[in-house]
């Protein structure tokens, strides 16, 4: 996704344009900036992961389906449920199944359950003690800040809301080398609190037209 | 993300002193050891998938081999009870000293199946194969190869590697203050971190 517009704002946030008589030239570069935005943004869509906060993820999550044994996709970020089923009735349709991962699928293994296994980068489909077909839900990686190039052209696929709060974390981050203060991460703090807690207001509220310098 | 990629972020974040004290090398020491302490962190936490890419799985034929590559962390290990049966029973882990006192009589102690681990050798009490599973310990073959960690990890062992690289300076007290910085619940649970 293009990053031009967060790139202008953490500037400005951190006093950093060209023009500030103060600072000559910026203080950090586009590549750092950048940088920042990207660790923050996975960061930030981990946690959610781990808070089950799917209404915030819509737009990333996806499906595949396989027999046996594949790959986990080149866009695989996270995992989120598992169903498998057999060609025999009454188990050709998909039934929901526990989601297993490395050490823990192994021990149950043979268990019988209807069970999707993720180890390493391979996921398996389990029903009856034998091999299945199966479609495993999981999150997507969420598209990359960039300026330019394949990347910059990607649509966002995260709330306004999801990008803000990456936007506060990285300017947190970058703030702590050149003036270490609380002000920026008790602005994170508040910001991520908002997005976890009210989930029932905060999906239309746009905040990038109410942004002040 | 590769490790000199990881690196010039590190010199990104140092403030003026540490940008001019620690060379890459230094940066790199840190991060392969923030590594390391962050995979076994994420294991005690019980976060598997942060450290799904160093899973692997191996099967020995006897009572007792040596695992291709060091463990980090030994998950499990299923035994085969009979010479001819599968591998479907669990053994359950046990000191070397405890091991070795039955190990000649292969009398399961209790009568449950036991392994055990000395030096690089797996050794179980089993009569058929086993398979354990593990994850490796992390390996670093170079400054251009991937952190093994996922993706989502790489701030946190950025965050770790900076910590452990000011501890290694003086005046702390006029340090950017590094540890916690990429883990999202300690900052919104304990408020603010300076």
């Amino acid at each position: 996704m293009n990053a031009a517009v967060y790139v202008q704002r953490i500037r400005q946030q951190l006093e950093d344009e060209p023009e500030n008589s103060r600072k000559k030239g910026y203080f950090w570069s586009d590549e750092d900036v950048l940088m920042a935005l990207n660790l923050s943004l996975d960061t930030i869509v981990q946690f959610l992961c781990k808070k089950q906060a799917y209404y915030l993820l819509q737009g990333l999550t996806s499906t595949v389906e396989g027999i046996a044994s594949m790959n986990l996709p080149n866009d695989y970020f996270y995992h989120v449920a598992g169903k498998v089923k057999t060609t025999i009735a009454p188990e050709d349709v998909y039934h929901p199944a526990r989601l297993f991962l490395c050490g823990i699928g192994m021990t149950n293994w043979n268990a019988g359950f209807r069970a999707v296994h993720i180890k390493g980068n391979s996921v398996y489909f389990r029903i009856n003690n034998g091999f299945g077909a199966g479609r495993l839900s999981y999150i997507k990686k969420p598209s990359r800040f960039a300026l330019t190039g394949d990347a910059a052209s990607e649509p966002e696929d995260l709330p306004k809301t999801v990008y803000d709060v990456v936007l506060a974390h990285a300017t947190a981050v970058l703030a702590l080398r050149q003036e270490p203060t609380v002000r920026y991460l008790a602005n994170f703090s508040k910001a991520m609190q908002f997005l976890v807690s009210d989930s029932a207001t905060q999906l239309p509220y746009n905040l990038q037209e109410n942004i002040s310098v | 993300m590769t490790y000199s990629q990881a690196i010039g972020f590190c010199r990104t974040l140092l403030d003026e002193s540490g940008t001019e004290y620690f060379e890459d090398s230094e940066i790199y020491e840190a991060l392969k050891q923030s590594v390391i302490e962050k995979a076994r962190e994420y294991y005690q936490r019980g976060e598997r998938d942060p450290i799904r890419n160093l899973w692997t799985e191996e099967y020995i034929s006897g009572q007792s081999a040596p695992l291709t590559n060091q463990p980090l962390n030994i998950e499990a290990c299923m035994v085969a009870p009979r010479a001819t049966s599968g591998i479907d029973a669990l053994a359950l882990y046990v000191e070397p000293q405890m091991f070795s006192h039955y190990e000649a009589n292969r009398i399961p102690l209790s009568g449950r199946y036991e392994y055990t681990f000395i030096g690089n050798l797996i050794k179980h009490n089993a009569e058929g194969g086993a398979r354990v599973g593990y994850y490796i310990f992390p390996t670093f073959p170079s400054m251009e190869a991937n952190i093994p960690l996922s993706d989502y990890a790489h701030g946190a062992i950025i965050d770790r590697a900076l910590s452990i690289l000011y501890r290694k300076d003086v005046l702390q007290q006029d340090h950017a203050g590094f540890g916690g910085l990429y883990d999202i619940e300690q900052i919104i649970t304990a408020g603010t971190k300076q």
